[in-house]
């Protein structure tokens, strides 16, 4: 599977889990057949928080060519992600092994294997920031109105 | 012997209070949708440089003959037309669409269509129930309407109109044989947003059905008007019902079938329906898929059983796509985003351009409590359930930032000395005349050219579903194409009728100024004005280009759109015939638009597109825009990603379509000639009258 | 249920029958006596059982009203709602899966209709597989079908245009199609249901309070489309319980989010 990162510092870790500013920003695109749109993300979180958009697991079968209208891809070129993250957000070690995990996705396999490495590794070392900074991640609904909205 | 249309379009004057009728076979030449809409503004708005929310705007919601027919795409659409609020900087007069049961009631009470006229003194809504029709008082004081969003209004509407009497049979006129009907009433309103005058309102059937572009639900508010609720009891009778059977058949045959599920293509409209927005099986969350009236394809929504934002899909759940919680986890509920988007009535795509410029201005620190732009909205928490609620009610409602974003982004970013510098960084991506970027007018030009030609962002996803998401998705799915580009493109050529050149789809760096895409962007929207507007054939339905379920992948265009139209009219209109009342209503609308001041300097594109390559905001990496291009004597599928417009290719360009058009070459006015040729001689006399011609 | 013995008949009065008050429910009025008799108070009535039925599954239907228009357009050359054989009613903003309800006709094996009748002209076509229809020519315009009829909406509907009753004769008398239709042919409605959400079937039904809508997306491509499939229309505990088994695997990769 995918390669396990060092554990960061605690300043590694907080550099790679700051928010940047809008000239040190990336962006990726989503595909939708309706539409396509720019996303700007200024953040690791983010940046995975937008490629967890992408839902061809649920609308593609793969070797079926059995997409469907509602596929939509959340496109973030590799190597510009790759470089993104060794340049703004300062991890160069991410950035290699990014690099690395896509370069072994066989070939014609298409952008979704892509995206799960990028993904998966981008995951991992945002789990270790956390460990490490001593933040919980434990995927708590953090928006204020969401339960509310939901017995309504 | 019928022919599909009822006969008549109901004229309603809201200052007056009275209602008039004017018989449809005068205005039959147009087709119906757009075509009559436009037709009839023009009689009926004298003075076509009044301002969207004036009086004098003339809003027509219209039908076609094949709605409330069992014509696939088409049976269940509806145009709506006026000058529009959201135009910028002039309110263009422009067109939407929306798809629902709205376009059947109407039919079988005995009307293809409504025009709207004046303003009404306080709140009201029009109960049409077959051919009787009143004025009545939606105002707090009344029945109760203003001020309800669009769910709660159409809700409280079904009540009026049935009167509790929901289940079995209601009786309609009080008569054994004057109608009766189990159903709900057609309903479509403006949401508090249009109420107050907010230049991206919408105007929304059935919860999501919604005439999105254009500001219409602004034009709504106002003439205080709140919603056109209409039941019908009749029907309309089919010219040849056994051809129309036949047709059905037929284009069914050419779509899958849920007993025998076949392959689709990658990005094309195929297998799996459109879903009800956050229903997954995870958390048990379930749901329908729906369908507008009389119409296979499924895409159009769905319901869940969180009863959330029904019949909503596509662009409407994208708005929310900035958030920085990604909108498929828990703290960015994106089901909920988009109910209380399509409850407030406003555009998606407003929402979908500001995102990103927003959050960038709060990060330049220009945006935010006692900054340059003020707000009290947390804009560190975009995409958050707190964040979505306080932004869309302050547009909807006009305060805080919503004062100025309530006027749509073009106008914001003008008031705040922005519009300059931030389209052409392209940090706010605007398409032209005010309306959002949708798909790139620097690869594929007949969306860009077109739009720039036209009154709005055009959303006519012909090239865009099969020569750029096709041809795109293919290899980011690692799945071979179906054809070499050259088989391709012949094969969609063939359906240019009456050019068939293969050519036209040539969108290499010279191919698209060359005369070719002249001709296809002519092509294009003169197929649209006519079939896809008029006709009211659905955008998703055709062009029906490459399908996956027939032999060789061979598209329904150019077979299916007269074979439904007339086996329910009785004509013999063939498909080359439909092109030249596409003219003749393109010109038509043209007119309209010089008579507000459009001339060759209207019709442009916002700068960003001719100073970046890159996508706007941030990026400078390449993504797939493959299209296909004629290069060295060849043709082959090449991302085209990176170039951008260049003005003076670009202005010539427009010269040589002026000509092709039979327009001033320097102005893009039609010419007299012009207008004469396609019986516009009217148009001509009163552009004359202008002293435009 | 399925017994075909000749059961001992209930003593229904026909008031009872006909309005599905009987304390059985009407659902029980059955009860494995299939195309024979039930004792009625003042007589013996034998009515022969239709040679098919219209199945639906509302958890399916996509609402599109094709087969309104369908039956509309196949039976009078004209597109209605109101004149539709079949309706579709759909509430938008009930959650799912009370938004949508389908009412076709169930060719009652006992149809109160048909006995409603004073001139016969609702009646079972013994030369069209025993369809329950109404003969135009001779009804006179009592409207007794549409109230006896005992299921809401009337299955039996008034045609105010044509000045006649109308119900669903299973499109074997459709002079605008040329389909033969019946019992022993096609329907319309069948035909143009993209979900197959309206079948056909020549087995009488269960007979039950809850008609015949009956789950029909266990065995089509429902499931391969992400569909419930469920017999309440929500998803099997199948299909929940392998959703959240991807779900997990999926966590492990997804983003977490940062807890205050």
């Amino acid at each position: 599977m995918t390669v396990t990162l060092t554990q960061p510092t605690e300043e590694e870790a907080a550099l790679f889990t700051r928010e940047l500013s809008h000239e040190d920003c990336f962006a990726g695109y989503v595909f939708k057949a309706s539409g396509q749109l720019v996303v700007t993300v200024y953040s690791l979180e983010h940046a995975i928080a937008f490629l967890g958009q992408n839902n061809t697991d649920q609308t593609v079968t793969p070797g079926e060519q059995f997409p469907g209208h509602d596929v939509q891809v959340a496109y973030m070129q590799p190597q510009a992600l790759a470089r993104w993250i060794r340049e703004a957000i300062g991890d160069v070690e991410l950035a290699d092994a990014i690099e690395a995990a896509v370069a072994e996705v066989p070939a014609n396999t298409g952008y979704p294997p892509q995206l799960h490495a990028m993904r998966e590794l981008a995951a991992q070392r945002l789990l270790q920031c956390y460990e490490v900074l001593g933040i919980e991640a434990n995927g708590e609904d953090r928006s204020e109105g969401a339960s509310e909205q939901e017995e309504s | 012997m019928g022919n599909g249309y009822a006969g008549k379009i109901l004229v309603v004057d809201l200052t007056k209070r009275t209602t008039s009728t004017l018989n449809t076979s005068d205005y039959a030449e147009y087709g119906g949708g757009h075509g009559i809409g436009s037709a009839v503004f023009f009689d009926l708005c004298r003075d076509k440089t009044v301002k969207a929310f004036d009086p004098g705007n003339v809003l027509t919601v219209m039908t076609g003959p094949l709605q409330g027919t069992l014509t696939p795409f088409a049976s269940g659409r509806c145009e709506v037309q006026g000058i529009a609020p959201e135009g910028f900087p002039v309110e263009w007069y422009s067109r939407s669409g929306f798809g629902g049961r709205f376009s059947g009631q109407l039919k079988f009470a005995g009307w293809d269509g409504i025009a709207v006229t004046g303003k009404a003194d306080k709140p009201v809504w029009i109960d049409i129930r077959d051919q009787s029709v009143a004025i009545r008082d939606a105002s707090p004081s009344g029945d109760g309407l203003w001020g309800l969003d669009t769910v709660e209004v159409e809700k409280k509407i079904y009540e009026l109109v049935r009167k509790g009497d929901t289940a079995d049979w209601t009786d309609y006129g009080g008569s054994r044989d004057s109608g009766r009907s189990t159903l709900n009433p057609g309903v479509l309103s403006c949401g508090p947003a249009g109420e107050n005058l907010c230049r991206a309102a919408s105007l929304i059937h059935e919860g999501g059905g919604g005439a999105g572009q254009g500001g219409f639900g602004a034009v709504f508010g106002s003439k205080n008007l709140k919603s056109i609720s209409v039941i019908g009891t009749g029907s309309v009778e089919i010219a040849d019902p056994k051809a129309l059977m036949g047709a059905r058949a037929w284009a069914q045959a050419s779509w899958w079938d849920i007993d025998n599920l076949k392959p689709g293509l990658p990005g094309m409209y195929t297998s799996r329906p459109s879903g009800a927005i956050g229903a997954n099986a995870a958390e048990n969350v379930a749901g329908r898929d729906n369908s507008c009236l009389g119409c296979y394809k499924s895409c159009h929504g769905g319901r869940n059983s969180r009863g959330l934002a029904p019949n909503s899909s596509c662009f409407d759940s994208y708005y929310n796509l900035q958030s920085k919680f990604g909108i498929q986890g828990h703290t960015s509920d994106n089901a909920v985003t988009t109910d209380r988007l399509q409850r407030l009535g406003i555009n998606a795509w407003e929402g979908a351009i500001a995102g990103p410029w927003l959050v960038a201005l709060y990060k330049k620190g220009i945006l935010g409590p006692g900054k340059q732009i003020d707000t009290k909205i947390d804009f560190s928490d975009y995409g958050s359930e707190a964040f979505n609620k306080a932004f869309l009610e302050a547009i909807a409602y006009r305060t805080d930032i919503g004062k100025v974003l309530g006027e749509g982004a073009a106008r914001a970013a003008l008031a705040w000395g922005r519009y300059e510098e931030d389209t052409t960084s392209g940090l706010l991506a605007i398409c032209a005349h005010g309306y959002a970027h949708h798909y790139d007018a620097r690869t594929e030009v007949e969306w860009g050219f077109g739009t720039a030609l036209d009154s709005r962002d055009i959303n006519e996803h012909d090239i865009a579903l099969t020569l750029y998401w096709y041809t795109s998705m293919a290899p980011l799915f690692g799945v071979p194409y179906i054809m070499p580009a050259k088989d391709l493109v012949e094969m969609i050529g063939s359906t240019l009728l009456p050019y068939k050149d293969p050519m036209m789809l040539d969108y290499s760096d010279t191919g698209i100024y060359s005369d070719a895409m002249v001709k296809f962007v002519s092509w294009h929207r003169h197929y649209n004005r006519f079939w896809k507007q008029s006709a009211i054939f659905c955008d998703w339905g055709v062009t029906d280009w490459i399908n996956p379920y027939t032999e060789g992948y061979k598209g329904l265009t150019p077979e299916v759109e007269p074979r439904f139209f007339n086996a329910v009219t009785g004509q013999k209109l063939t498909f080359e015939e439909g092109m030249t009342i596409g003219k003749k209503i393109w010109n038509l609308d043209r007119a309209i638009n010089v008579l507000q001041g459009r001339d060759r300097d209207g019709d442009a594109l916002d700068e960003w597109q001719f100073t970046t390559g890159a996508p706007a905001s941030h990026t400078t990496y390449e993504i797939p825009y493959v299209m296909p291009v004629f290069e060295n004597g060849e043709w082959s599928y090449k991302n085209v990603w990176g170039r951008m417009l260049d003005h003076a290719k670009f202005e010539d360009w427009k010269t040589r379509f002026y000509e092709f058009e039979g327009w001033d070459t320097k102005t893009g006015v039609p010419t007299k000639e012009t207008l004469d040729k396609l019986g516009l001689e009217k148009v001509a006399v009163e552009l004359a009258a202008a002293k435009k011609i | 249920m399925s017994d075909n013995e000749a059961k001992e008949p209930k003593q229904l009065s026909r008031r009872d029958f006909v309005t599905g008050l009987g304390s059985l429910g009407l659902g029980a009025v059955l009860g494995g006596v299939l195309g024979s008799a039930v004792l009625l108070p003042d007589r013996v009535l034998a009515i022969p059982a239709s040679e098919g039925y219209i199945l639906v599954d509302t958890k399916k239907c996509i609402g599109c009203d094709s087969c309104m228009l369908a039956c509309s357009i196949t039976h009078h050359g004209s597109a209605s709602f109101s004149q539709s054989r079949i309706q579709i009613s759909q509430n938008v903003f009930e959650p799912y899966p009370g938004d949508l309800t389908i009412a076709q006709c169930r060719q009652c094996p006992y149809p109160a209709c048909v006995e409603a009748c004073p001139t016969g002209a609702n009646h079972v076509d013994t030369a069209n597989g025993n369809v329950r229809t109404v003969d135009a020519s001779k009804c006179i315009g009592c409207e007794r079908c549409v109230s006896a009829c005992p299921f809401t909406p009337s299955r039996a509907l008034w045609n105010g245009a044509e000045k006649h009753a109308q119900k669903c004769d299973l499109c074997a008398n459709t002079p605008f199609w040329d389909k033969k239709g019946g019992p022993g042919g096609k329907q319309a409605c069948v035909e143009v249901c993209k979900m197959h959400a309206v079948t056909f079937t020549s087995e009488i039904p269960i007979q039950s309070d809850a008609g015949y809508d009956v789950n029909l997306r266990t065995k089509d491509g429902s499931a391969a489309l992400l569909l419930p499939t469920g017999d309440d229309g929500f998803f099997s505990p199948g299909q929940v319980a392998a959703a959240k088994a991807a779900a997990a695997a999926a966590a492990a990769a997804a983003a977490p989010k940062a807890g205050h």
